[in-house]
């Protein structure tokens, strides 16, 4: 009954069934899923590495953008040091950037994924310092060492927001006094969710983050101490889908309705060096 | 809600993978450790159960130095594929392909050593081969441990964050999953949403867990009695 090549061909056969249940299961998964946007159409859709504080507006622009041309945009958010450090030392697939301050700048483009061209600083933001909705405001920003409490900042080496949180105190000479208090977060909506839960008493965020919390209030508007907040958008150089990401970030730039959007959300429009005012 | 639903379908698909990867490769270890007598059999168990005891970030800074574009691995998929492996879901798997190992392994090695190693001698004497000894005499003793073993890797797979956001990142539609949703929610403030998943994890996990004891239990009763019977 068991002939020598009986069983191989039953041994065989077993290991083909299996063999096939699993290239069908994979399979099945791939191409299943929820494949209506990822897989195959990954390659067509340009993915954004973009600061924190950009999430709100940068979802809202890429819908206007979608509505608009048909074309689908992904996006990476968190702080920009920590992504900019992602795509120059791991390879991440980012097809262009977002990024806000010098510092993730200066990675990608040591990293010679900047275009010759260069980059516009288009954006600008400032500072503010949150509380609870219901707290009382400062009277300047040395309060926040007179308060004794713990205050929330983005952590100054993964996002920008907090190497200009963490300038603004050492320009008025508390940030070796109150650094001890200081919670690090991962990104400046991590510092705010902070406030936002009641478990940190202050906190020092972007005002574009501030306004589009009803947990919390403006307690103090930071007009100066630290250096100036730029947003550059950059497609990035040997990227996959360069053209993909370089159309939406020319969108965001000089599309009237893009634009009209980021103001809205309470960024400063700088302009665009070398290139005409697109506002007009 | 329907981001929801995609954020789920993404890990179902990781884990699913992951599994796949850890099914053959996992029973493989198992056989070697349960069944063999060779020189650095300690060593392999060693190196088998190490993701355990290691925190899973090293496993994430590991794999990414594998996979990313500065290794050979990396650049090999970069020529290969057009882009690293590094930053996609299929990381994503691989990750939790080297987490849930152990678990697997040592599931499986317990399924394993529940078979009289008797029978398969017997099998062999009779003229079957090893790999129908195997699938005709070890499996159908062993399955319910082994497909409790595949269970448990599996609501581990799914359960990945530490290796996972570093060699996969957390990219909403491409990589994340429902942990590094929930890191997310959690980190913006996004408390409800964050619970929404929370309670999904909770429910897969759970289900996953009962099963696993209900067949191990069936399993241990059913050795009981073919022992009875001896």
């Amino acid at each position: 009954m068991c002939h020598q090549p009986d069983i191989q061909r039953t041994t065989s056969r077993c290991f083909v069934q299996i063999a096939l249940l699993m290239a069908i299961a994979m399979l099945a998964v791939s191409c299943g899923g929820d494949g209506d946007n990822r897989g195959k159409t990954d390659r067509g859709v340009p993915l954004i590495f973009a600061a924190a504080s950009l999430a709100d507006v940068l979802g809202e622009a890429a819908s206007l953008y979608e509505a608009e041309t048909g074309k689908r945009v992904d996006f990476s958010f968190g702080g920009s040091i920590a992504l900019a450090n992602q795509i120059a030392l791991f390879g991440a697939p980012a097809d262009g950037v977002f990024f806000v301050g010098e510092v993730p700048a200066e990675v990608i483009a040591d990293a010679g994924l900047v275009p010759a061209s260069g980059y516009p600083n288009i954006f600008s933001n400032s500072l503010v310092v949150i509380g609870p909705s219901d707290a009382a405001r400062l009277g300047s920003l040395g309060d926040i060492a007179s308060k004794e409490v713990r205050f929330a900042i983005a952590d100054p080496l993964l996002a920008p927001a907090g190497v200009y949180a963490r300038q603004a105190l050492e320009t008025i000479g508390i940030w070796d006094e109150i650094s001890g208090r200081a919670i690090l977060m991962l990104d400046v909506r991590a510092a705010m969710a902070a406030v936002e839960s009641g478990n940190v008493r202050f906190g020092i965020v972007y005002k574009t983050d501030a306004v589009t919390s009803d947990d919390i209030s403006v307690v103090y508007e930071i007009e100066d101490g630290h250096s100036p907040i730029s947003y550059m958008a950059i497609p990035l150089e040997g990227a996959s889908n360069k053209d993909g990401a370089a159309e939406f970030l020319q969108y965001i730039v000089f599309e009237q309705e893009a634009r009209n959007l980021f103001e809205l959300a309470g960024f400063t429009i700088v302009g665009v060096p070398g290139q005409p005012d697109p506002g007009k | 809600m329907n981001s929801d639903i995609s954020i789920v379908a993404l890990s179902l698909q990781t884990a699913i993978v992951a599994t796949a990867v850890t099914l053959p490769l996992g029973m493989f270890f198992a056989w070697l450790l349960v069944r063999k007598e060779f020189r650095g059999k300690f060593a392999l168990d060693v190196l088998v159960s190490l993701p355990l005891a290691l925190p899973p970030v090293v496993i994430g800074y590991v794999l990414l130095w594998a996979l990313g574009n500065n290794a050979w691995l990396g650049q090999l998929s970069v020529s290969v594929f057009g882009s690293t492996i590094a930053f996609t879901w299929f990381a994503a798997a691989l990750a939790a392909a080297v987490v849930s190992l152990p678990l697997v392994v040592r599931s499986f090695a317990a399924a394993l050593a529940g078979v009289d190693p008797k029978l398969e001698t017997a099998a062999r004497g009779l003229g079957a081969g090893p790999a129908r000894t195997f699938f005709t005499v070890t499996m159908p003793l062993a399955y319910r441990g082994v497909v409790a073993g595949v269970l448990l890797g599996f609501v581990r797979a799914f359960s990945e964050f530490g290796a996972t956001i570093i060699v996969a990142g957390n990219i909403p539609g491409r990589t994340q999953t429902v942990p590094s949703a929930i890191f997310t929610r959690i980190s913006t403030g996004d408390t409800e949403a964050a619970w929404r998943l929370a309670l999904v994890s909770v429910v897969i996990g759970i289900a996953a867990l009962a099963v696993h004891n209900w067949l191990l239990k069936r399993s241990s009763s059913g050795q009981a009695r073919a022992g009875g019977s001896n």
